[in-house]
């Protein structure tokens, strides 16, 4: 089948002893003999970064897993992995791959609690712990999950005291990994030559923010395919390197850390701890790079802040070639033409502050980037785009493997996600919910019939949940969960999430609600951002006494409808969500506060809830009222309660009319 | 297998206090005419955590000082590792294993992390100052040496994240513990710990009490504190000796400190209704 013809390095494609590389530790052996004496991992330790070559890494795994097979560990057991990222844990993870066993690598910062359940679900028999937190929290639920048999901890510290009869360090496993290889030689490579690409190569749980969680059970195909075709579309090569930051447990760091390591032969860096990676970073300096919006924020906030504090001539100097980076600097990464001035401008400004930016950042030899998991600001994605930083979107899931739509080098927009990958199917079903069939949707969640029934068809499509289309260009753009998306009164489609998202994007916005299924047009709740906004009113010389105050400011209101007719003319320029325009808006009078049932503890709108407790202000932006009384209960932090007053304004947001729009038509493809 | 060969009790207290490592013997102390201390005697026994405790102006930190050569006293002797003696140099108590932290912690705040607790190792350094500036050799030897060591200190007191920050830009909690850093540095004997919670939230306090108690378990260390959280003194002392005024009131396992009426009334405070 040509799936298996996987194009990544020359050496990959062709096979060892007539034997197809089809599991990882089959690549491991395969690495370690066609690349031994390069670096395959490293850990920064004692100050300094350790390494480990592709061939020790070999023996290392060669030891670990015999020394599990010592200890009773069998075929098809369960291995749980919990801890920061660690190459024990990695070659924990490959070491129960070459037993034919599957891991389960397990949110390290996980209660007690939490982790009994997956430990119980998944039957695992044998842990391996970090250090001495992992260990105690493992011990703690011992006695509830009573087929747990052995748990193998890494960092000895401050367990010497410890004298459980189911802990043992793993230096001793591996001690006796080394005896057991001696003794039954050949009993490694038997166990590899057993395992097959159908094999389920691991069960990573997906965190669940409804419900327990769920096992999802990936294939080696599943992962490798996957890994191999994004390693083959972006050119990774063994050259190449990564940071290994994000937890184990989350698939994002199996697939980009362990999976496309394999796939592409490249070496994956452990950081030295949590509160060490931006300094790791820097020392590193790796060429590519996976990172959820939040950091990419986090890391422009860092730079924004410090460049307020450095000397003037500096920050005049990057203000001003930020400017020309804005300018320029997309246009040169998507490859369009631009004139010999700016090019020359562009190249001072890469001397002078974008290289020394990047440098100070850790990511002078990016060559590509990631981001996914939720919308990314356009500005921030357009700030690192314009420093020559090839920072691309990608889109998937835990049951796909990941990478499934990604972002091609040359056509990277703020609000797509790209184009699909290799072997990857996409339909799109009349409610508008994206589905996918590739090579990595997943085989089942484990011990789950109903969830998999639910989540995956006969043949083979794994159904999102997730609302989109393909924009004129042929790129996917997700705007929402399929169950959210309604219509307007005109069959107009309405994605709420997307539009508050945009309209989130802006500074002065902090929260946004809106309405509009089975209503006439779209109207929108908006909460500003008190401390930008009361920057804004500080420059203008504008009192007020606080929030409230602030919120019902005609300056305000006027500043806020700018933001929203800017949303608009988006939309309008959009095919599918034209008709979703914003016709009226009013700042609410207080802030959506988790206290008050308003947002979830992770800050989710609870539009239900919000739409129940206004009801008269829906109403009223319903029915052309200018001006709407509120009296709304607060809970005070210290649980009192009191009661606001508001007359609050209402307000007319000019709608680009477009004409022959299409109401949200959403064509196939494949 | 060893983990099954040994004893089936769980947690099982593998620290045994051992010998007098430190007596101190009547020991008088004046600042012209104030008395510092008044004939205090008591004694530290290896492998145990003291504390010492007192209101304000008791003479803790005076002890603290006599302890470790710092004031001399008037009056009194001093035993350590059975030798007595009246009057000692800080160096020859730091050479001989005494190592501490202060109240006011004095750290150099332009030095990084690292580089302070680097000095704590100076005593244990032996090649030739000029050999060393030129990081030749048996220096460099030496240095890596040192530096692995120093290393270990920083992992053991998860301070990885300011390894190369200098001191003074650090928060009061971490730059107590990178004093704490220099002084595991010396590989101290005995460890005396001048308030090593001092002004720390309650997190940082906890944080700190666990790198006391590991310190205790893993190396062996004797440590003597002083300390005003009474949480803290009662949680994590073997033993307890209270000062007043120059003078010791009680001096025993924390329970009986608690509940001795002389201690309450000078110290811990009683109702007066």
């Amino acid at each position: 089948m040509s799936r298996q013809a996987v194009a990544v390095a020359p050496d990959l494609v062709a096979t060892t002893g007539g034997e197809i590389l089809d599991t990882f530790p089959k690549l491991l052996v395969h690495h370690a003999a066609v690349r031994g004496h390069r670096t395959a991992i490293r850990e920064k330790e004692w100050g300094i970064w350790q390494a480990w070559t592709w061939a020790q890494v070999r023996d290392e795994v060669r030891w670990l897993a015999c020394g599990l097979a010592d200890l009773g560990f069998r075929r098809c057991d369960k291995l749980a992995l919990i801890g920061d990222n660690r190459p024990r844990l990695y070659w924990g993870i490959t070491a129960a791959q070459a037993l034919g066993a599957v891991p389960v690598p397990m949110y390290q910062d996980a209660v007690a609690d939490e982790m009994a359940f997956v430990l119980d679900h998944a039957e695992v028999r044998f842990a391996i712990a970090e250090d001495q937190e992992q260990v105690d929290k493992l011990l703690l639920v011992k006695d509830r999950v009573p087929k747990l048999e052995w748990i193998i901890f890494d960092d000895p510290r401050g367990m010497r005291k410890y004298r459980h009869p189911a802990l043992i360090a793993v230096d001793e496993v591996r001690a006796r990994g080394q005896a057991f290889a001696r003794a039954n030689p050949g009993f490694f490579e038997g166990e590899l030559a057993a395992g097959k690409g159908s094999d389920t190569s691991i069960i990573l749980y997906t965190s669940g923010t409804t419900g327990q969680p769920k096992g999802v059970m990936l294939s080696y195909d599943n992962v490798r395919i996957t890994a191999a075709n994004a390693v083959e579309r972006d050119g990774l090569n063994d050259s190449d390197e990564v940071l290994a930051y994000l937890p184990m447990a989350w698939v994002g760091d199996h697939v980009f850390s362990y999976a496309q390591a394999y796939a592409a032969g490249f070496a994956i860096n452990c950081p030295e701890s949590g509160a060490t990676v931006m300094t790791d970073l820097r020392e590193l300096g790796p060429t590519y790079f996976f990172a959820p919006p939040r950091i990419y924020e986090n890391l422009l906030t860092t730079v924004m802040i410090r460049m307020e504090d450095a000397a003037w001539i500096k920050r005049k100097m990057f203000h001003y070639f930020m400017e020309v980076a804005r300018r320029v600097g997309l246009r040169i990464l998507d490859g369009e033409t631009v004139s010999w001035q700016e090019r020359l401008l562009y190249g001072l400004g890469r001397l002078l502050v974008y290289e020394p930016l990047k440098n100070t950042l850790g990511f002078s030899r990016i060559r590509v980037a990631y981001t996914a998991g939720e919308a990314i600001g356009p500005d921030i994605f357009r700030f690192f785009r314009s420093l020559g930083m090839n920072v691309k979107q990608l889109y998937g899931m835990t049951e796909t493997a990941v990478l499934v739509v990604m972002q091609k080098n040359g056509e990277v927009r703020p609000d797509t996600v790209g184009t699909p990958c290799k072997d990857v199917e996409v339909r799109i079903t009349e409610t508008g919910e994206v589905q996918f069939r590739c090579p990595g949707v997943f085989q089942a969640y484990f011990k789950n019939p109903e969830a998999t029934q639910s989540a995956k068809t006969e043949d083979g499509w794994f159904l999102t949940g997730d609302a989109g289309y393909f924009d004129d260009d042929g790129d996917l753009k997700i705007i929402d969960r399929a169950k959210d998306v309604g219509r307007l009164n005109d069959g107009a489609m309405f994605a709420p999430k997307y539009l508050e998202n945009k309209l989130k994007f802006f500074p002065f916005i902090k929260e946004a609600v809106t309405f509009g299924d089975g209503r006439d047009h779209v109207a929108a709740f908006i909460n500003i951002d008190l401390t930008a906004v009361g920057n804004w009113a500080e420059r203008r010389n504008l009192a007020y006494s606080g929030y409230t105050d602030l919120a019902r400011r005609q300056e305000v209101y006027d500043l806020i409808q700018k933001n929203v007719e800017q949303v608009n003319r988006d939309l309008a320029a959009d095919r599918h969500l034209s008709g979703s325009q914003i016709k009226r808006f009013l700042i609410l009078h207080k802030e959506l506060d988790p206290d008050d049932g308003e947002l979830t503890r992770t800050r989710k709108v609870r539009r239900r809830f919000i739409a129940e407790r206004y009801a008269d202000l829906i109403e009223a932006l319903y029915t052309g009222q200018s001006n709407c009384q509120v009296d709304a209960e607060v809970t005070f932090e210290d649980g009192r309660k009191g009661r606001i007053h508001a007359d609050l304004e209402l307000r007319d947001a000019a709608v680009v009319e477009v004409a022959n729009r299409d109401p949200g038509r959403l064509r196939k493809a494949g | 297998m060893a983990a099954l060969d040994q004893a089936e009790t769980p947690d099982a207290d593998t620290r045994e206090i051992g010998d007098v490592l430190l007596r101190v013997d009547r020991i008088s102390l004046y600042f012209g005419g104030v008395r510092a201390l008044n004939n205090i005697s008591f004694e530290v026994r290896e492998h145990e955590i003291l504390a010492i405790i007192g209101p304000n102006g008791a003479g803790k930190s005076s002890m603290l000082n006599v302890i470790n050569g710092f004031y001399h006293p008037q009056e009194g002797t001093i035993t350590y590792r059975g030798k007595t003696r009246s009057r000692m140099r800080p160096y020859q108590a730091a050479a001989q294993g005494i190592a501490r932290t202060f109240q006011n912690i004095a750290l150099f705040k332009g030095m990084s992390t690292l580089d302070n607790i680097m000095t704590g190792r100076l005593l244990k350094m032996h090649q030739p100052f000029w050999m060393q500036a030129l990081y030749w050799g048996p220096a460099q030897r030496e240095e890596i040496e040192h530096r692995k060591f120093c290393e270990e200190i920083i992992d053991f007191l998860e301070i990885q994240h300011i390894r190369k920050t200098p001191v003074g830009r650090l928060p009061y909690g971490l730059q107590k513990r990178v004093e704490l850093g220099r002084a595991l540095a010396a590989q101290p004997t005995l460890l005396l710990l001048d308030e090593p919670m001092a002004g720390m939230n309650v997190e940082e306090k906890e944080d700190m009490c666990r790198f006391i108690l590991d310190i205790n378990e893993e190396f062996g260390t004797t440590i003597a504190l002083i300390e005003h959280d009474m949480g803290v003194v009662m949680d994590i002392s073997d033993r307890v000796v209270v000062l007043d005024y120059g003078r010791k009131l009680a001096d025993g396992p924390p329970d009986s400190v608690r509940s001795d009426p002389a201690v309450v009334s000078a110290y811990l405070g009683v109702g007066h209704d």
